[in-house]
């Protein structure tokens, strides 16, 4: 197990050096968006003189330089203080905390769904390679990977939610959630347009993996004992082809957020992508920073799960 | 195989014995050819793109606009055509500065080794591990004014064209540059390099003459797969009212109102997506089929 914890050691140092330049990158990027706290406060109370302004800047801090800044927004930080959004009027944490869980809850189930959708498609292609229906399954994973996923949206709520009319357009559920009503059918269309673009990269990766592995002795041997088709496939062939998909699903959380960004601003689903644009747009300094700062933990965290995953399913790497 | 052949001739003749490929060119050089040439079109028609008609909006297909009009009145053809200038534009500016960086970092990680190769892997893997769309939110957000750009430069109709090509290549290089490292590691143990080496070459040269052009083969693949996810960010990023800015059509802001349109104007919200679903699997088909074609391995043929 030591060469386990050795990783972990190793991994946790990296993304904290990964997280620590981030912040200072993102907090010099903020300094650069259009307006700045104190015009945003002038432009909002037409008393305050130009005088006045430079009286705040001076009192917030604003006037120092950047990396004096910065130290002074970490140290503030380390100590618990993220400052408050400015749209919410809310402490950010308390405004990111729950999205964060609406967006891990549309990230798990469409991974999920992504996952599940790849196993059966990477099968269905790898038990005849180089046939047709090999072909179809290529076909629509490269759909898959190439399709807009705001695009998707659109023509998913015309279809569902205009012209059939049995799943909503967009937000949650809490209102459905309250009054009893099945929170799925709001989950269903942004899943489905996040797993999409995933279910593509993974059936793709799936399906080459698959092949590699039947090339493989024991494959052979275990035909040779008569062990049916399927059984070979499901049994001896997937579980071993699986294995590095856990390195390109750490890979992939990086994208998944993304996707998730665009999924929720369109459906406006209460999660973390949606805020951070929102809080991009609105000038809400405090809340993009500390949410682009969360979702790279995120993400970051993500991998090193991964890595970990990894070592646990493959022992041939964890004894060497 | 005949050993006359070069490995790029064979790619060719590789890549013209596939159906998929042939089919992803074809339909490339279709959009190459609208996008050249919508300013004939627009001359054809006698119709200004730019040309807003509030009288004429929400028209449907006519001798004077074949696919209708759009929300403005603006012809929804020639916005098509002058949208795909724009992603073409970005597609290929942005996948070739994301192959510039990439191989400087590859080539630069794989043959000096040691430190610098593991302080530049790691790097890599930090951008990959980042979450790519909020930050390009975040860059294609700022002032370009506070960068020091004037007033007029910031607010010039290409700014925000060429401003998104540079900050998707600032984050896209990470693939080429692992391609291109791996294949120099490779390289740098060969007897040819080791003779250049002993022969005193200075390490310049090397790189430029005897690793360069043999890195080649995985930069053109990464590159031709990075215009289609160039494109694909691009579109997201105008959608949002982010990337390209209005009135410059491009196919990602033609969508930003399209969740409104839906019910009226099916067809707004319909064509510039498949133009980009169209453009980006065309970019993947070939990039996934030169891969194959470039694979010295896959030596028997098509």
């Amino acid at each position: 197990m030591s060469p386990m914890l050795h990783l972990l050691w190793a991994r946790l140092v990296q993304a904290a050096v990964v997280l620590l330049l981030m912040s200072y990158a993102v907090y010099a990027l903020i300094g650069l968006m259009p307006g700045d706290p104190v015009d945003l406060m002038v432009s909002a109370d037409p008393r305050l003189s130009s005088d006045d302004a430079q009286r705040l800047k001076a009192l917030y801090g604003l006037d120092r330089p950047l990396t004096e800044r910065w130290a002074s927004w970490l140290s503030a930080a380390v100590a618990g203080d993220l400052g408050y959004s400015r749209l919410y009027a809310r402490p950010v944490l308390e405004v990111l905390l729950p999205a964060l869980g609406n967006t891990l809850r549309l990230m798990g189930l469409a991974l999920l769904l992504a996952l599940l959708v790849a196993f059966v498609a990477a099968l269905v292609a790898a038990s005849r390679p180089h046939s047709l229906r090999d072909f179809l399954v290529n076909l629509a994973a490269f759909a898959g990977i190439s399709t807009p996923p705001f695009w998707l949206a659109l023509l998913l709520i015309a279809v569902f939610a205009v012209w059939l009319g049995v799943l909503p357009a967009g937000g949650s559920g809490t209102l459905a959630a309250s009054s009893g009503s099945a929170w799925w059918r709001y989950a269903l269309l942004p899943v489905a347009t996040l797993a999409f673009a995933s279910a593509g990269v993974y059936t793709r990766y799936l399906r080459g993996s698959l092949l590699e592995v039947l090339r493989q002795d024991y494959i052979r041997t275990a035909r040779a004992k008569g062990a049916g088709e399927a059984r070979v496939l499901v049994r001896h062939a997937l579980r071993n082809a699986a294995i590095p998909l856990v390195t390109i699903l750490g890979l992939e959380l990086g994208a998944l957020f993304s996707g998730a960004l665009v999924t929720e601003t369109i459906f406006a689903w209460p999660g973390m992508g949606r805020l951070i644009y929102d809080a991009v747009m609105g000038n809400d300094f405090n809340l993009a920073m500390v949410g682009l700062l969360l979702a790279t933990a995120v993400t970051l965290a993500g991998s090193l799960l991964a890595d970990l995953l990894y070592l646990w399913l493959d022992p041939r790497i964890r004894y060497r | 195989m005949s050993s006359g052949v070069s490995p790029w001739r064979l790619a060719l003749i590789r890549l013209t014995g596939s159906g998929l490929a042939l089919a992803a060119a074809a339909l490339l050089a279709c959009l190459l050819i609208g996008a050249l040439g919508a300013p004939l079109v627009a001359a054809v028609l006698g119709v200004d793109p730019q040309a807003i008609d509030l009288l004429a909006r929400f028209q449907p297909p006519s001798a004077a606009h074949p696919l209708g009009t759009d929300e403005l009145g603006r012809d929804l053809l020639l916005r098509l055509l002058y949208g795909g200038r724009v992603s073409l534009l970005v597609g290929l500016f942005g996948a070739l500065g994301a192959a510039l960086i990439g191989t400087l970092v590859g080539v630069v990680a794989g043959y000096a080794g040691g430190r610098l190769d593991a302080f530049l892997m790691r790097l890599t893997d930090a951008v990959v591990a980042l979450p790519l769309l909020p930050l390009l939110i975040l860059l294609a957000a700022l002032d370009l004014q506070k960068l020091g750009l004037s007033a007029a430069a910031a607010g010039a109709e290409s700014v925000s064209l060429y401003r998104i090509a540079l900050i998707v290549a600032l984050f896209g290089w990470t693939t080429v540059a692992r391609l291109v490292r791996g294949a120099t590691l490779s390289l740098r143990e060969r007897d040819f390099i080791a003779a250049a080496r002993v022969l005193g070459v200075p390490y310049r040269r090397i790189i430029a003459v005897h690793v360069l052009p043999n890195v080649l083969g995985p930069v053109v693949v990464a590159s031709t797969l990075a215009v289609g996810n160039v494109i694909l960010l691009e579109s997201v990023l105008s959608f949002l009212g982010l990337g390209v800015q209005p009135p410059l059509a491009s196919w990602g802001n033609m969508l930003s109102n399209a969740q409104e349109l839906l019910w009226s104007a099916p067809r707004l919200a319909i064509l510039p997506g498949l133009m980009i679903f169209l453009t980006v699997i065309g970019f993947n088909f070939l990039g996934d089929r030169l891969q194959d074609a470039l694979d010295p391995r896959a030596l028997e043929g098509p």
